[in-house]
């Protein structure tokens, strides 16, 4: 087995640029042929999954917004879901650490499995599992308070002592600590948007989570401040499990080890509903697409 | 190292550091709930054991003579007649004089008074080039100067109308004995109070009446003028009746506050004893002794009987019940004309 | 025509000239007979007797507005919480107009009610309280102002961007500290700002002190004890028959303008609040 694979041609369109860097590679799978289905789990080559979604759907009052996702995510990876606008990518997502609990009228059906257990049931305590698995935002959203503040927030909200040395140590996996080391009585929101990206990663991460949730994180960035935090991604794979909402199919492709696609399907009474079409890892997504309507969106004809 | 799975077998769920914490009841939560909801529901309970007190002590004493007869010393005898009398005419002077005032206020500041002044800067600096002499310069000098000083002046009248929106309603009435009553002689009467009224509700109209026609959108507005009509025009035939139901709630507002009003006519108007029926005219006004319900009911109020303290909560009813319906009518203009835009 | 609408807004300004004219001229000659030591420092205020001390009726004003922030501060506080962070929707919009009702209430019905049915109630958990004290008053003055604080810091607190709350539910943390540790913290201006404000309106309110609170001036401490303020003295002479001219007459400008120059002392010391901590969003 080869740990490098060409770019399949065999598309009718052009070949497809997108750059798939070695780097996604990482020592902790290989690349088996042909594996997988359509839509469903098992990815081995990528380790263990952490979280098993089965048959998810969510309802927002009388609309469904997901139906029917079932996949698996694996274990200090980094899994990218991507799709046209409006397919419930985010709303997938904020089923992993129960967000849309928060949401009135929010009903998520079918299981989600964190280690074994369903974290969806209704016995679980929800703030408790919010300081396990963390999320980012797609506009960065820092406190009012100081650089410092924000970093203590998470950590005083978890029963963590917060110590000088921990809050530096967050700013620096957050690559953020030589920028704002001298200053961190500083308002948060003195900060370009990119380093206020990265404090509320640094904040994320502070919590010590096992999963951090990424929903968009760079839409709101310009492009240096997104390959920083792309760089900053990567780096911090191997100590959590990543699940990143991207619409930028090139940031996915760069980064992720496993990619989702989801689509927009109808429902009986024509409204617009989520489902997911594929998944698979980031080389077989991009480049041998097993259902069409992936091939479609990657290829630029659909999305 | 790989290790190469069978195809088709899944392989175990990973495990996390540990098992998922089950719902704990938080004390501190549930407490903190508990005392806001609580806080809440203490006020909402002081409005209806206010309310329920002031029914329970009155609604004996309700009747249509209560509402026929005229004030006595007899507290069986007494009735709110006069007051409601006193309110109705108190309530026409202070509109006739309020509103034209306060919504003339409201789109000269917000339609008029911040148009691009260069245009016109420009035009009267060409006319006083042209060798324009005499008064007619000094004229134009006036208006240069005018239109230089302008947004200053407007800064100050904004917050001179918050200030004064703020100010306490007694210090009103003090500026109505001086003036009204004082330098311009009118006696203490409905006039005098009518007045008074009038001027201590002027800032809330014209805020409200901004209110109103800021919401307006400003295409209606330069649609208008981009047909050709001057801003004047356009104001007066398009944005001012487009605004027109949302100033007439706001000054119907400002109405319900005037009639609950009694500080400034204290002030102004002493306390009548007596027991004459004021005429509904207005423009007798000027004549008659100044009654209004809420006088009515601090003078019953006032007395030590159990009597006199029936009928002033029976007196609260009536004014209560005229405010609930002024509100809504308000709600309903409000409802009815709010067009979505 | 412009002209007409031009003088329609100044005329605003006219009275606010009035007011500043009328107060500080019928006070100086007040303050011509009776000295500005004497009215701020003297402890009596016994107009008959001639002595002009203003300490007893400042201090019935202060003491009850102390009171009234007292009720209203957690009342209106914690239904701006509980309205902004914990109510379903549907509750809000029932409850938001009910307490609207309450800032409508005409000052002579809160007054009637402290004098019919709150002093009444205290007399019975408190033996020995007069039929005028400053309790009653207060709590009942601090009734009116509660939806004061209550709307305006519930607006503020809804101003607060739900992104960050959604930032703090992200971290793990429960409703009550989200609300007590990111949104309050957000919105204080706008929440100092309409205590200051209540504050401001309770030291002007006149006819619930006057019926409760009592037409005794009483420099004092204590509560559970009548006193007079600045607007119950007002209502007292105006109610009599004081001749034009006459010290007494004088002396309502004087405390009038007192009254005037603090309330605006304060109104302006909340605006420099908002304008000075107020948090931007970005």
């Amino acid at each position: 087995m080869t740990t490098n694979v060409e770019p399949d041609t065999t598309a009718d369109d052009a070949p497809i640029d997108i750059q798939l860097s070695a780097g996604a590679a990482t020592p902790t799978h290989a690349v088996a042929a042909g594996q997988g289905v359509a839509a469903g789990p098992a990815q081995p080559e990528l380790g263990p999954p952490i979280f098993q979604l089965r048959d998810l759907g969510v309802w927002y009052g009388k609309n469904e917004a997901v139906r029917g996702v079932t996949m698996d995510i694996p274990k200090n990876a980094i899994t990218a879901i991507i799709g046209p606008s409006g397919c419930g990518k985010s709303t997938t997502l904020r089923c992993l650490n129960r967000m849309n609990d928060l949401v009135p009228g929010a009903r998520v059906t079918g299981e989600v499995m964190f280690g074994g257990e369903d974290l969806l049931s209704s016995d679980v305590d929800p703030v408790d599992l919010r300081g396990r698995i963390g999320m980012v935002f797609q506009k960065p959203n820092p406190f009012p308070k100081s650089i410092r503040d924000n970093i203590e927030f998470g950590m005083k909200v978890n029963g963590i002592k917060p110590t000088a040395e921990l809050v530096e140590q967050a700013l620096v996996d957050a690559a953020l600590w030589d920028e704002v080391k001298d200053r961190l009585k500083d308002e948060a929101f003195s900060l370009s948007g990119g380093q206020q990206q990265r404090l509320c990663i640094a904040r994320a991460i502070a919590v010590e989570p096992e999963v951090i949730l990424m929903d968009e994180p760079c839409s709101a960035l310009d492009p240096i401040a997104t390959l920083a935090i792309e760089d900053l991604m990567r780096n911090i794979a191997e100590r959590f499990t990543l699940v990143v909402v991207t619409h930028n199919m090139q940031q996915a492709a760069r980064i992720s080890d496993q990619v989702a696609f989801m689509t927009v399907d109808g429902t009986a009474e024509g409204e617009r509903c989520g489902v997911l079409a594929e998944v698979g890892t980031a080389r077989e997504i991009f480049s041998a697409p097993k259902d069409p309507r992936t091939e479609a969106y990657i290829t630029g004809r659909v999305g | 190292m790989t290790t190469i799975e069978t195809p088709g077998t899944p392989p175990p769920p990973a495990t996390a550091t540990r098992p998922l914490a089950r719902k704990r009841s938080r004390p501190s939560e549930q407490l903190f709930k508990w005392l806001v909801m609580g806080l809440t529901a203490i006020t909402i309970a002081m409005l209806i054991w206010l309310i329920s007190s002031v029914v329970i002590k009155g609604a004996g004493s309700l009747s249509w003579a209560f509402l026929t007869d005229k004030p006595s010393a007899n507290p069986e005898k007494a009735g709110f007649n006069s007051a409601l009398r006193g309110s109705v005419v108190l309530m026409l002077i202070t509109i006739v004089f309020a509103w034209p005032i306060g919504v003339a206020a409201a789109l000269y500041l917000e339609k008029f008074a911040t148009q691009s002044a260069e245009t016109t800067e420009r035009k009267v600096r060409e006319r006083l080039g042209t060798g324009t002499g005499g008064a007619l310069a000094a004229w134009l000098r006036v208006r240069l100067w005018w239109l230089r000083v302008r947004p200053r002046v407007v800064r100050l009248v904004d917050v001179n109308i918050s200030n004064l929106a703020a100010v306490p309603s007694i210090i009103y009435g003090l500026l109505g004995l001086a003036i009204f009553v004082g330098i311009m002689g009118i006696s203490k009467s409905l006039l005098a109070g009518g007045l008074t009224l009038a001027v201590l509700i002027l800032p809330i109209i014209i805020i409200a009446a901004r209110e109103a026609l800021r919401a307006v959108p400003i295409s209606i507005e330069q649609g208008a003028m981009a047909l050709g009509a001057t801003r004047w025009q356009a104001v007066r035939s398009q944005v001012f009746p487009a605004a027109l139901p949302g100033i007439l709630t706001g000054t119907i507002l400002a109405m319900s506050r005037a009639i609950g009003e009694t500080a400034p006519l204290i002030v102004v108007g002493g306390i009548v004893f007596g027991t004459a029926v004021p005429s509904l005219n207005p423009l007798d006004a000027g004549n008659e002794a100044l009654f209004a319900m809420p006088l009515q009911i601090y003078f019953w109020t006032d007395q030590p009987q159990a009597s006199f303290q029936a009928i002033a909560a029976a007196g609260i009813i009536v004014l209560l019940a005229t405010l609930l319906v002024m509100n809504l009518v308000a709600i309903i203009l409000r409802n009815r004309y709010s067009k979505r835009w | 025509m412009l002209l007409a609408l031009a003088a329609a807004a100044i005329i605003s300004i006219l009275v606010t000239v009035g007011i500043v004219v009328v107060l500080v001229s019928e006070g100086a000659t007040f303050f011509t007979e009776v000295p500005l030591t004497e009215f701020f420092t003297g402890t009596e205020w016994f107009p008959v007797e001639g002595k002009y001390g203003v300490l007893p009726l400042l201090n019935a004003s202060i003491v009850i507005a102390l009171i009234a922030a007292l009720v209203a501060v957690p009342l209106g506080l914690g239904s701006a919480i509980y309205l902004s962070e914990y109510a379903p929707e549907r509750l809000r919009r029932v409850v938001k107009p009910v307490l609207e009702i309450l800032a409508g209430m005409p000052t002579i019905v809160l007054g009637f009610f402290a004098l019919d049915a709150v002093t009444p109630a205290l007399q019975n958990i408190l033996p020995g309280l007069g039929l005028y004290n400053a309790l009653a008053a207060g709590i009942v003055v601090g009734l009116l102002i509660t939806p004061l604080i209550s709307s305006l810091s519930e607006d503020s607190m809804r101003a607060v961007p739900n992104a960050m709350r959604e930032g703090a539910f992200g971290l793990g943390a429960t409703r009550r500290v989200v609300s007590l540790r990111v949104v309050v913290p957000a919105a204080l201006s706008g929440i100092v700002a309409s205590i200051v404000l209540a504050l401001s309106r309770a030291i002007g309110e006149t006819m619930a002190v006057t019926l409760a609170a009592g037409t005794v001036p009483n420099l004092s401490w204590n509560p559970l004890e009548g006193m007079q303020t600045i607007t119950a003295y007002i209502v007292q002479v105006s109610k009599g028959e004081a001749t034009r001219g006459s010290l007494q007459y004088e002396s309502i400008f004087a405390v009038g303008l007192l009254l005037f120059v603090v309330t605006l002392a304060i109104n302006i010391v909340a605006v420099r609040i908002v304008r000075k901590y107020r948090t931007v969003y970005q």
